[in-house]
């Protein structure tokens, strides 16, 4: 009790302030587009300049300015972020780590609604098909930011914040075509909604397609894809301290793709050519209330479906989420509480590939969490505590404490430190399927000196585990923020050490090589072949191996002119892992990307923005690459917008991503392309 | 003991939910910014005349005044630098203002009986219901946890204000409505 008291007491010792300092230096939209109160309530940041974490803030004039085409793409304007393009419409994703189509460790939202897919750990990029003009921003969190946005936010966080449907109460069309892209279509209507005060709405559809590439990493490229939307969005405003947000979205794929599976018979990797379709639902309902100047509330439900096919490899999956926050501005600290309930079914679709050891068909998790900021020194040293306690059906109880200091030496410069543990629970995939893969070649274990019989496979399967454990991330974190009148800089240091990570047990037949020596010696090759039909190696996973991360972020933004804007970028990360014994889950080595990009207004109808990125090829098997891109804005009339985009300009195509064996999917070379586009505001 | 100790705390932090000017400072921060936006990007056809090296800013809100003088320190709008002045009753001090914040509608209403029908060349701007029928230019609503703000490009007009294309833009054009 004693304890207790001493807590109030040390908590009414200090004020917490409002950092409004850099108020002073946004720009209108970016007015517009800062929350009043400085809580967390809408699960988005508020000040990326005064936040004791790692965030890059792609905007939506960004975006437009750079001629991005899909959310996927505009990731790429974020320094440091690890976007790798599988084929035309696939992508692997990451921060921090090399990124994987399954293994990404990301955490993905739209408007707070998490879109991460419980049976892989991942996101379905190309099922993203918002209209890029009504995205306000896109904040990219890096690191661990569990504590707020939930577990499996290990290497970071992508909030995709979409505008208010106040500020888009017009008609836009736009439309585009390219060299790649065979077309995208999309129009939106906006007006006020006669429901309380400001309420309004908007409608959206999109269509888009593209074309497939011309050279597949092997085999035959198959990747042209077809992705219809629609979508709504109703700000109901019931007074100015309670808003209703109602949104939902539709989505259709159909694309063609080129799968490297095992070979029925031979069990080597084989070309399997398969189209595959996708629809994906979200629906949210969100209720925000502003209690009093210094405290509001939300309550937010939400709904997702994805029904995935494919030969072998059906899914549906439907998620439920309830969540409620409470934020309070007190005089000695600010206080967030919140609470959450998350539903997700999942029923096993079996396949040729693919069985299921449990039939796990559901994943429920509940929990809550605290975090309290509070001045150590007033107005120059923030503290920032909390923690997350969530239950999952799977492994139960998982904690995710935080820590966080925010140091404001002086005007110009910001120092931070962050000690914080993160949890990722395991996917489906690895908790209780069973995946055919490429067949284990005999010669890698013995060999016999008969190519043939060397390079011979066996059946193999990758085999999960109900006894897996939760990853958990350790991570320290510093940075460090310069601010002048015309230029900032941002440096951020990273250290992880992840426990309970990955590794794969081979398991066979203790007998199998014995078997095989008789048969071979016997030369009895009918009775050889017919054995090996019979056998199967597993590769278990278990969650005993480890790994280690640590690198380093450098942000440098100039504001050469009131006309040109520089950002140059260079992103370093290592990871180590240990005992994993298969290189098919192993991504040890090196990450580097050099950032750079120059946004220029011509004048006040032209604008030019030139993008570059040296990236570092090792991790994914691929040669170092070099993408230009190119985009040119012209405002021919306070109506019509014309652009011209050019991508990948400096190469006529190139490899991004080769490790077939973690995604199934066979890539394609990225193809030099040209994109044009009007745009019309009625 | 942990129940407690959460309870304790949670007690605490419900009992402390009084006024406090964080919240209002932020958003008197957010104002402030962007009504330099909205001098800077219109056009008074009579303020020139007024006060050749400053453009002021006026209101009866000293809490306002503060923050935003802290806020526009150093700002410039067409070669002139902003001063946010306090002015105690808006009558006739207010005739240097180019532009002038109401909080209530007490000082505007007061502002509009000092006026007697004449009319001065300022860029009304208020923060409460109703105050374009009232006779305001821009007033400031809270949507979706962000700051808007409702124009009436008319009402502009006829002060001898001219705004541009962008503001009315991003404003929510709203029409007197005198009844």
């Amino acid at each position: 009790m004693k304890k207790t008291l001493l807590m109030s007491l040390f908590f009414t010792c200090h004020l917490s302030s409002a950092n409004n300092d850099a108020i002073e230096n946004l720009d209108f939209e970016s007015l517009l587009a800062t929350d009043v109160q400085v809580t967390s309530v809408m699960k988005r940041t508020n000040n990326a300049s005064t936040t004791p974490a790692s965030v890059y803030v792609i905007s939506n004039t960004q975006m437009l300015n750079a001629g991005i085409t899909s959310v996927a793409q505009a990731l790429t304007l974020a320094p440091g972020m690890q976007v790798r393009k599988i084929d035309n419409n696939k992508w692997a994703i990451s921060i921090r780590n090399a990124a994987g189509r399954y293994t990404s460790k990301l955490l993905v939202m739209i408007d707070g609604q998490s879109i991460y897919n419980p049976s892989f750990a991942g996101v379905y990029w190309e099922a993203l098909n918002i209209p890029i003009y009504d995205i306000e921003r896109i904040e990219v969190i890096k690191g661990q930011g569990g504590l707020l946005w939930g577990s499996n936010a290990t290497n970071g966080v992508v909030n995709i914040i979409t505008k208010l449907s106040n500020d888009t109460r017009s008609t836009k069309l736009s439309l585009k075509t390219g060299t790649t892209l065979d077309h995208d279509v999309s129009i939106r209507v906006g007006n006020d909604l006669d429901v309380g005060e400001n309420s309004s709405y908007r409608f959206y559809i999109n269509s888009q397609a593209n074309d497939k590439s011309d050279i597949s990493h092997q085999w035959t490229p198959q990747d042209e894809g077809d992705k219809d939307s629609f979508g709504a969005r109703f700000d109901l405003s019931f007074n100015p301290n309670t808003s209703l947000l109602i949104q939902g979205d539709y989505t259709e794929i159909e694309m063609g793709q080129t799968l490297e599976l095992p070979h029925p018979v031979t069990f080597s990797a084989s070309e399997v050519i398969a189209q595959q379709s996708r629809k994906h639902t979200l629906f949210m309902l969100r209720l925000d209330n502003r209690l009093s100047d210094n405290a509001n509330q939300t309550l937010q439900t939400s709904y997702a479906k994805q029904v995935g096919q494919q030969p072998y490899y059906m899914e549906r999956f439907q998620r439920y989420d309830i969540d409620y926050q409470i934020n309070m501005l007190l005089d000695f600290a600010q206080i967030d509480l919140g609470a959450n309930f998350s539903y997700n079914e999942t029923p096993f679709i079996g396949s040729q590939y693919l069985s299921s050891q449990n039939d796990t068909d559901n994943i429920k998790k509940y929990g809550g969490f605290a975090q309290v900021s509070f001045s150590l020194i007033e107005n120059e040293l923030d503290l920032i505590i909390g923690n997350k306690s969530e239950h999952n059906n799977l492994t139960g109880w998982e904690h995710q404490p935080s820590m966080r200091f925010a140091w404001r030496v002086d005007s110009s410069q910001f120092l931070w430190a962050s000690f914080s543990k993160g949890v990722r629970t395991p996917s489906l995939l690895e908790y209780d399927y069973n995946i055919q893969i490429n067949g284990f070649k005999i010669g890698s274990v013995f060999e016999t000196g008969n190519e043939l019989v060397d390079s011979t496979r066996l059946k193999t399967f990758l085999r999960g585990s109900n006894e897996l454990k939760s990853e958990k991330i350790a991570s320290t974190e510093i940075g460090y923020r310069l601010k002048h009148n015309t230029w900032n800089a941002d440096l951020s240091l990273f250290y992880s050490e992840a426990k309970n990570t990955l590794s794969i047990t081979p398991i066979a037949d203790p007998l199998l090589v014995p078997s095989i020596i008789t048969l071979l010696q016997t030369a009895d090759f009918s009775g050889f072949y017919q054995y090996i039909q019979s056998q199967t190696v597993s590769f278990n996973l278990n969650s005993d191996s480890k790994q280690k991360a640590y690198g380093a972020d450098f942000i440098f933004n100039w504001q050469v002119n009131p006309s040109a804007n520089l950002i140059i970028g260079f992103n370093y990360a290592s990871q180590e892992q240990y005992h994993v014994n298969n290189d098919f889950l192993q991504f040890n080595g090196h990450i580097k990307q050099a950032f750079f990009s120059l946004n220029k207004k011509i004048n006040d109808t032209h604008n030019v923005m030139f993008q570059s990125r040296w990236e570092d090829g090792n991790i994914y098997k691929t040669e170092d690459f070099i993408v230009v891109d190119m985009s040119w804005n012209w405002q021919y009339s306070h109506q019509i917008t014309v652009s011209l985009t050019g991508n990948n300009l400096l190469e006529n195509n190139h490899l991004e991503y080769a490790r077939s064996n973690d995604t199934f999917d066979v890539a394609t070379y990225i193809e030099r392309s040209f994109t044009f586009g009007v745009m019309v505001d009625f | 003991m942990t129940f407690r100790v959460v309870l304790i705390i949670l007690l605490t932090v419900c009992t402390s939910l009084h006024t406090n000017a964080q919240t209002s400072q932020r958003e008197y921060a957010l104002k402030a910014g962007l009504i330099f936006y909205l001098a800077l990007y219109s056009q008074n056809s009579h303020s020139e005349s007024v006060d050749n090296s400053h453009y002021v800013i006026c209101s009866s809100s000293s809490s306002f005044v503060n923050i935003a003088q802290k806020t526009l320190a150093n700002k410039k709008i067409r070669q002139r630098d902003v001063k946010v002045q306090y002015v105690q009753a808006l009558l006739l001090n207010s005739k240097p203002c180019q532009m002038i914040f109401f909080d209530n509608q007490q000082s505007y209403s007061q502002y509009q009986l000092s006026l007697n029908n004449k009319s001065i060349p300022a860029m009304l701007i208020g923060e409460m219901p109703n105050f374009i029928d009232v006779g305001g230019h821009i007033n400031f609503i809270y949507i979706g946890g962000k700051i808007r703000f409702e124009i009436n490009p008319e009402q502009l007009q006829t002060s001898g204000i001219t705004v541009s294309s962008k503001v009315i833009r991003l404003g929510k054009v709203k029409v007197r409505n005198n009844s």
